[in-house]
C-alpha cells in the first residue's frame, strides 16, 4: 500500500472535487495539465502504433529481423508487465518468451481496425500472464500496487528516449491523479487478476464500491492518457 | 451508456469477468447493434489505455531472453534436412545425449534451439560472438546442416548469407590429439580453403560452440587435424565437410 501512503493530501482533495472526468485533470504538483504535453504524447504514441504495426505485419511474413525490432521495442513493456502479475522474474520470463511465440506465430491475426499493435501485444501477454498467476498461485493472497515513482525509478533499465519519457511521465502523472482507493481496485484487478467479486472481498467492502472505483479510475486514466 | 454495461466493458478489458458476467456478455453481444457498438467501443479504449500504463511498469528483461526468442523463430523456418545422425551413433553415445540426439534426428529446427541452449548456457561469453549467433540466428536466410563424425559426435554448423557468419557446434566430439589442434576452413568453389580459425584441445567441451565470419559465397565448411596454431593450407584430409546451400 506504499502507493497509497505516498498520495498526498492535496491529491485527494483535488480527485474528490474534481468535475468531469472526461477533461483532462489538472496536475495537482505543477498546475498544468495532467500529461504537461498530451498532444505530443498522443501523437507520439500514434506513431509509435504505425510502426509497431508495420513489425507486426512484417513479422507476419516470417520477417525475423522486423520481429527482432518489435521485441526490442516492445519486451520491456510485456516483460515488466507480467513481472509485476507474476511477481516472479523465471515466471515473467518464461511467460513473455510464450507471448512472443504466439505473436511470431499469430501476428497475421492482428487488425489494426480493431486496435493499436501495443493493445494486441499487451492484451495478448496480460491474458496469458493472468493464466499463469492462477495456475501458480490459486491459493494465495497477494497484494499488488502501483509502484511509487521512487520505486519506478530504481529498477527501470529502459533506455530513456525522449518520447517514451514523455510517455512514462504522463502515465505517471495519470497514475497519480487516481485517489487510493481507486488505484487500488484497478491494480487487483489488473495485475492481481481478481475479479470484482474477489476485488471486494480482499479489501472488504461492498461489490459495487469496487465497481464504482474501478470504472472511475478507468474513466479518469483513459481521459487523462488522452486514448480516443 | 449504461453503467452496468460499462463495468462490464471494464472487467472484459481486464480480463476478469466471472462466470455470471461472462453471460451477460455473452447476453449483450447477441443484443441490439447500439449496446454492442457502446461495449466494443469501451472495450477497445479500456485495452489501449491498459497498454499504455504499460510504459509505468516496464523492466527490460535479462538479454538472453532474446536471443533464446530468436533462435526459437529461427528454428520455425524452413532449413535445410540434417543429415540422419542417430544411426551412426552407438548405444552409449545415444544414452549420454539423449536430448541432443532426438533434437537433431528430429528436423534441422531442433538444431537451432538446441544451439541457442547451448550458447546461453556455458559458452560464448565474449560479446563479439553473441552478436555473431544472434545475427546468424535472427537472419531470415539462416540455414543449419549438420554431419556425424567417424569417430563419434556430430558437427553443425548454422550459417546465414546475409549475416555474412556461421555459427559452429561440435558436439561429442574427440578432442584433437596431443600437440593438434582442430582447423575450419571455408571452401568457395574450386578456389583454395580460407582458415576460418582454429579450435585447441582446451576449448572442447562436451558441446563446443564457436563463431565464424566471413562466411561469403563458399560452398563448403571444412575442419582438418593441423599443428598447433593452424596451417596456411590443409595438410590433412578433412574429417568434416559440410556443403553449404
Amino acid at each position: 500500500m506504499i502507493a497509497m501512503v505516498a498520495m498526498s493530501e492535496i491529491e485527494r482533495t483535488y480527485v474528490n472535487e474534481s468535475g468531469s472526468f472526461d477533461d483532462p485533470p489538472v496536475d495537482p504538483a505543477t498546475g498544468s495539465v495532467c500529461a504537461t504535453d498530451l498532444g505530443r504524447v498522443v501523437s507520439a504514441r500514434q506513431a509509435e502504433g504505425a510502426e509497431l504495426a508495420d513489425l507486426l505485419s512484417r513479422a507476419a511474413q516470417a520477417d525475423s529481423a522486423a520481429f527482432a525490432e518489435l521485441y526490442d521495442r516492445t519486451s520491456a513493456r510485456i516483460y515488466g508487465m507480467t513481472l509485476r502479475v507474476l511477481r516472479d522474474p523465471g515466471f515473467a520470463e518464461e511467460t513473455t518468451q510464450e507471448v512472443f511465440l504466439q505473436v511470431w506465430r499469430t501476428a497475421s491475426s492482428f487488425d489494426s481496425a480493431k486496435g493499436s499493435a501495443l493493445s494486441w501485444l499487451m492484451t495478448l501477454a496480460h491474458r496469458r500472464a493472468v493464466d499463469r498467476v492462477r495456475t501458480e498461485q490459486s491459493n494465495t493472497n497477494r497484494e499488488v500496487v502501483f509502484e511509487t515513482r521512487n520505486q519506478l525509478g530504481e529498477f527501470d533499465q529502459v533506455s530513456e528516449e525522449v518520447l517514451e519519457r514523455f510517455e512514462k511521465r504522463a502515465v505517471r502523472e495519470c497514475l497519480d491523479t487516481l485517489t487510493a482507493m481507486q488505484h487500488e481496485s484497478v491494480a487487483l484487478a489488473y495485475y492481481g487478476g481478481h475479479t470484482y467479486r474477489e476485488v471486494a472481498e480482499h479489501l472488504d467492502v461492498a461489490v459495487p464500491t469496487v465497481k464504482s472505483r474501478i470504472r472511475d479510475g478507468l474513466i479518469r486514466l483513459r481521459g487523462c492518457l488522452g486514448v480516443a | 451508456m449504461h453503467d452496468s454495461d460499462i463495468d462490464l466493458a471494464h472487467a472484459f478489458a481486464l480480463g476478469n469477468l466471472d462466470e455470471s458476467e461472462q453471460q451477460e456478455v455473452d447476453a449483450l453481444l447477441a443484443g441490439s447493434d447500439d449496446r454492442r457498438t457502446e461495449f466494443d467501443a469501451t472495450v477497445r479504449q479500456t485495452l489501449e489505455t491498459l497498454a499504455v500504463l504499460s510504459s509505468a511498469t516496464s523492466v527490460q528483461p535479462p538479454a538472453e531472453l532474446r536471443a533464446r526468442l530468436l533462435a526459437d523463430i529461427a528454428a520455425e523456418k524452413p532449413v535445410q534436412e540434417p543429415t540422419s545422425l542417430a544411426k551412426h551413433r552407438s548405444h552409449a553415445d545415444r544414452s549420454r545425449s539423449d536430448r541432443w540426439r532426438l533434437a537433431v534426428g528430429a528436423s534441422a529446427a531442433a538444431v537451432l534451439v538446441l544451439i541457442a541452449g547451448v550458447f546461453i548456457g556455458q559458452q560464448l561469453r565474449d560479446t563479439e560472438q553473441v552478436s555473431t549467433v544472434d545475427a546468424v540466428l535472427a537472419a531470415t536466410d539462416a540455414r543449419a546442416a549438420t554431419t556425424p563424425l567417424e569417430s563419434g559426435g556430430s558437427a553443425t554448423v548454422v550459417y546465414s548469407r546475409h549475416a555474412d557468419a556461421a555459427v559452429v557446434v561440435l558436439n561429442d566430439a574427440q578432442k584433437p590429439p596431443d600437440d593438434k589442434v582442430f582447423q575450419m576452413w571455408l571452401i568457395a568453389g574450386t578456389t583454395n580453403p580460407v582458415s576460418a580459425g582454429v579450435i585447441d584441445q582446451d576449448q572442447m567441451a562436451t558441446t563446443t560452440t564457436t563463431t565464424v565470419g566471413d562466411v561469403g559465397n563458399a560452398t563448403t565448411f571444412a575442419v582438418t587435424v593441423e599443428p598447433p596454431g593452424g596451417s596456411p593450407q590443409p595438410t590433412t584430409t578433412p574429417f568434416v565437410a559440410i556443403p553449404l546451400a
